[in-house]
Parts: structure tokens; sequence; C-alpha cells
């Protein structure tokens, strides 16, 4: 498959210590979309996730539920965030769209794409879509709108299985640091399983999220893997001082580079 | 009634889970099949269902509301099992399984509590480690079910996301399990969730209709209540080809089904993904779930099993849905004639039984899924309404 758009371009000149920053779209008040789009554009972030809200998101934690809930009660919806976009005059960041399976099959899955690709939006994340039928249902719709349709893996994932999602992948691989819910502060990352993905020698770029919090995290699964997709934190660092450039680039800053401790 | 290779019945069913749940998916396809089959599961299951939780259910024929309808009307008394409903068929062996596949740990979820009290139930007698998540608004009106899987050992977590109901409680349970996919097993209380929970419960549940074959000549009518509809299944399980008996559910109308507070999924939904099916499901035009509305908490669940959307689409079951009132109607005029309370779910069930137009000769069987002491206080609430109306 032959899929070339923003995020195929970013790979082209960066393989390594990649961040990619996931907040959930009209999130915190209605309209910030766009505002986030412009900080995040000026900060130092190689890609863009953008959370489509749903009402039952059974993958994430409290701090993305609650950002789901609060999206949703702002009014957001597919379509106008997709109109929000489109009006948007995109960078050349990739963005992708995350969300769960059901908002997107009743705007159609086709439909999608093909506005995807009007907008120049680079792929999808979604959770609940196995890739046994992405493979059965939406593979040709990825390869003629030109979206990729982004795969997960988990410390559960087996040699075989891993080896499976690489085969069907283009974009990247999303790997699941732990074995939990997105935010979890109990879990972190998991050693074994990050050596297990280097070893593999995949033929996709990994990307590592979830439970990803700080510098430390951030430089340890990048001697693994291609770099990080940050969500929970971030939203937590902009739930306590506010959706800005300043905020952006001070959180930003705070997982690309060590803390020089002053006396 | 079969799924495809994928999970699938027709286009209903798979199993929409994330990948961090894969590993536990598989191992539950790999293993359910041969585990129910296996002599050491039957006989410990079957012996169990024999002397731990009464069955056979008895078929009783009502005399009185028979003559006050004008046609033979029988109960299937899944109320005199033990802890109350049909929930403890399941629970039983999908404890027995977790244990016989190595898992130490079970969660559940549960609306009206039936579900939990038995999950409890099996747990306690298996030394098993037990955790219900029950919808907030659930633990209030429910409170009778709470003390129970208390004092049976099980830790009732209060989930307060979303509607506070059944659906928010299946949240809490996936999101529990994927944090502890290594050593959890979901019982899962209805034919919903990912294949092949569907498959599984369904399995579990048709001992009701194989005692059925064994009670009674072919009815000319099954009716059983529908929440994610595991009862329904059960009822229906060994008649689903026999063109004989007509298979009826009843859904929750709740206020009625355009009063925009209503639970009846096939009526007032269309298709989509929640929970790891693909089913109908109560949603907005953007795909948000919208919250599900019925005085019954075991039927207040904005989806269905995948297994009965395919049935609904192949005409093989009628659906229809009554509303709070109707059913509330129909358990007292069930405690008058025939002095049984029956579970504000199962009262849906009765309630149909105005709609039906039948000869003298002609036979329905409703599944009285389960009895009422937990719902005493919703009834006594209501006592004075319907009173005046009779």
């Amino acid at each position: 498959m032959s899929i070339k758009n923003a995020l195929d371009q970013l790979f082209s000149h960066k393989s390594e210590q990649i961040l990619s920053l996931f907040c959930t779209a009209e999130y915190p008040q209605k309209g910030d979309t766009r505002k986030l789009l412009d900080h995040l554009y000026k900060a130092e972030v190689d890609m863009i996730e953008l959370g489509i809200p749903f009402s039952d998101p059974v993958a994430d934690g409290n701090t993305i539920q609650e950002a789901n809930a609060i999206a949703l009660s702002n009014g957001a919806n597919l379509k106008m965030i997709l109109d929000s976009l489109s009006k948007q005059n995109l960078d050349s960041k990739p963005i992708l769209l995350m969300g769960y399976l059901n908002p997107f099959l009743q705007y159609g899955i086709e439909e999608l794409c093909k506005r995807c690709n009007e907008i120049g939006i680079a792929g999808l994340i979604i959770p609940d879509l196995p890739p046994e039928l992405f493979c059965l249902k939406y593979e040709s719709i990825s390869e003629k709108y030109g979206v990729h349709f982004i795969h997960l893996i988990s410390p559960e994932s087996s040699d075989d299985r891993i080896r499976f999602i690489d085969a069907i992948s283009t974009g990247f691989i999303y790997a699941v640091s732990s074995n939990s819910t997105t935010g979890n502060e109990q879990k972190g990352n998991n050693q074994a399983f990050l050596e297990r993905i280097k070893a593999s020698k995949l033929k996709n770029k990994v990307l590592l999220g979830f439970n990803i919090r700080n510098h430390s995290d951030y430089a340890l699964a990048c001697q693994y893997t291609n770099g990080t997709i940050i969500g929970s934190q971030f939203i937590r660092h902009l739930n306590d001082n506010g959706l800005s450039k300043v905020s952006v680039d001070q959180f930003v800053n705070s997982i690309k580079y060590a803390q020089i401790h002053s006396l | 009634m079969k799924a495809d290779k994928n999970g699938f019945y027709g286009e209903f069913g798979g199993a929409f889970i994330p990948e961090l749940l894969y590993k536990n998916q598989q191992e539950l396809m790999e293993a359910y099949i041969p585990i129910l089959n296996s002599a050491s599961f039957k006989n410990k299951y079957e012996q169990l269902l024999k002397d731990y939780v009464g069955r056979p259910s008895p078929l009783y024929f009502a005399q009185n509301l028979s003559s006050h309808f004008g046609f033979k009307i029988y109960l299937k008394r899944e109320d005199l099992n033990h802890t109350g409903s049909h929930k403890i068929n399941n629970s039983l062996g999908q404890a027995l399984m977790a244990k016989e596949m190595g898992k130490t740990r079970i969660i559940a979820e549960t609306g009206a509590g039936q579900h939990g009290v038995a999950t409890a139930t099996a747990c306690a007698l298996l030394e098993l480690e037990c955790i219900v998540y029950m919808g907030e608004k659930d633990v209030y009106r429910q409170s009778p079910n709470v003390k129970r899987m208390q004092m049976l050992g099980a830790t009732v977590i209060p989930v307060k996301s979303g509607s506070k109901t059944l659906k928010d409680a299946t949240n809490e349970a996936i999101r529990d399990w994927i944090n502890n996919a290594e050593n959890t097993f979901y019982i899962i209380g209805s034919v919903v969730g990912n294949h092949p929970y569907p498959d599984l419960v369904a399995r579990l549940q048709s001992v009701i209709s194989k005692e059925l074959k064994e009670q009674i000549e072919d009815p000319d009518f099954i009716v059983a209540c529908i929440g994610g509809g595991s009862n329904a299944m059960g009822a229906f399980y060994h008649y689903i080809d026999n063109p004989k008996v007509n298979l009826i559910g009843v859904e929750a109308a709740g206020h009625g089904l355009y009063s925009g507070k209503t639970a009846a999924a096939l009526a007032a939904g269309r298709p989509g993904v929640l929970h790891g099916s693909l089913t109908y499901l109560m949603q907005n035009s953007d795909g948000q779930i919208t919250e599900p509305h019925s005085i019954s908490a075991g039927l207040d669940y904005p989806g269905i099993g995948p297994q009965h959307a395919e049935l609904y689409e192949s005409g093989k079951a009628k659906y229809y849905s009554v509303t709070d009132k109707e059913a509330i109607q129909a358990a007292f005029l069930l405690m008058s004639k025939e002095g049984i309370i029956p579970a504000l779910e199962s009262a849906h069930a009765l309630a149909y039984l105005e709609k039906m137009n039948l000869a003298p000769n002609q036979s329905v069987i409703i599944n009285l899924s389960g009895r009422g002491d937990k719902d005493l206080d919703t009834y006594l609430s209501h006592q004075k309404d319907v009173q005046h109306e009779y």
C-alpha cells in the first residue's frame, strides 16, 4: 500500500524522538480546537492527535473521560469538529483523529475518509476497531483516500500478533505502554515490552503511548521506539495551567528537556 | 443460533474490543466450548443447578390469571431460583469456568443487582474474589441487593459517571478488565458484550427452554422481558427454529417510545457499536449513546444483545414494548390474582398479556425471570395510583 500524506512526510525526515500530543477536541471550551492547533503548530511538537469525544470511552481513565464529557456538554460532535478543521489552514504537521468507532460509524467510514482526505487529516486511531475487521471492511477505503488507520499493540500482544499487526499497518504502530486505561498513574513503562518491541525490528515506526508523564518516561521510550504520544498528562497540565501558548510551550519543554534545577 | 467465525449473527455481534483485551478474548474463545462440553464441568454445573439453585424451576399453570384473560397462562418460575432470578444460571456457569481457567479475581456489572447478587453468591461458593460495579442511581433504588452482595463478601463499587446506571457500570467493569487483564475474569450478566459472551451466556441460560421442552407440549407463545436479553434468550433458545412457537420479547418503553425517556433499543434505536458488539442502540445522530430510562433498573440499558437484533431482523422473534405504568399495573395484577410479587423486569413480560387476544385453548408461557422483593419500595410508592385505577 502506498499512502503518502503529512505523516509519511514527517517520517521521511524524522524518525527519532517524535513527540505527539493528544487533546480532546472542543476542550476545555467550545471553539478551543482551533486555539489548541495554533499553539501546537508553534510548539516543538511533531504530530497532533485530536480526540473525538464519545459518551462511553471505555479505554480511557478519569482525565480523558472527563474531557469527553465536557466536550460533549460543549456541544461537540464529529461533523462540527470536521467543519472547524476544514476552515482551518492546516499546517504541515500531521493531524490524526482518535476516537471510538460508533461516532465514526454513524458518520460513515468512507464518507469520513473522503473528508479527511479533503481536509488533509493523516490518519485515524480507533481503539475499538479490531485489525481483523479493518482488513475485512476498511483497508481498501484507507488506501483509496490515503488515510492511515493506526493499530494498537500492548504488552499482552504475542510476538505473532505484533508481527500480524505490523504486516497490516501503515503510518505507525501505537504501542500501549502497560495493560491499562489511559492516564493510569499506578502504571508505567514496561521495560520487557519495550525490549520486545525493539527486538521485533518492525517495518513500521512505533510510538509509545498511555501513562507517559514526564521527561524520563519520554527519554526511556525514545531509546526503544520512535517516540511517544502524551494525552492525559497534557490534559491535566491544561486543566491546571490553561490553554495558552505559554502553557503549551511550558509542557512541551518539560517533556523534551531534562529539568535543570537551579539552587 | 450460531455466530460466524468473527462472532457475528448476521450483521450483528462481533468483538469490537481494544487490543488490550485481545488476549483475554482469545483465551475465552478457545476455552469456553471445550469447558462447557467437558464431563467435569457438566457434572459440577448440573449438580449445582439441581441441589443449590433448585432446578428444574417449576412451570406453574396460573389458573386465576388465565381466567382473568381467557386463555392459558403458564409461569416459568425463575423467581424461585436461589438468589431470586435466572441470573444465577449464568453466574454459576461463568464462575466455574473462571476457576477452570485459573482466574482468581471476578468482576461483574449489575443493574437491578440480581446479576450482582448471583455473582457474589457464586464467588462465595467457589471462593473467588468478587467486585461488582453498579451505577450510583441503581445502588440507591435497589439497595436491598447492595446489602445482599455485601453480606456475601463482594465489594460493591458505585459508578458515578454518565447516567449512573447499567451502561456506566458496564463501562467501568470493562475499564477494570483492561487494567487487570492478567488475573481477572469478567462475568457479564447478559447476552451482550464482545463475542463469545453472547453465545456463552445464551448457552448457560438455555437450561430454561431445555426444561420447558420437558415440562410442556409446544406452547403457542413464549413471552419474556428484554434488557440485554438473557432471560429471553434462555427461554427462546430451544424454540428458535420451531415455527409452531411464537417468541415475543418485551422491551421497556419507559414513559413511552416517543417520550425521550425510554429503554426500548429495538423500537427507538438503530445499529451501532457499544460494549464490544454491533447491535441496536439508542443514540443520537452523532453516535453518542443516549441515556435510557426505565422504572426497572434491570432493563435500563441503551442496547440489546446482538442475537436479539438478528432475531428481530429475521423476524424469528417479535419485539414489543410496554411502559413503566403498564408494568406496574401488571405486577399488581399478578400479586392480587396469584399471590406472587414479580420483579419489575418480569412485570414487563406480564404486561404484554393485556395486548394479547387469544382463544381459550391457546397457551402462553411468561418467563417470570425474577422475584420482586428488591422492588418493594417502588411498588409501595405506586400502590395508591394503581388502586385508584382498578
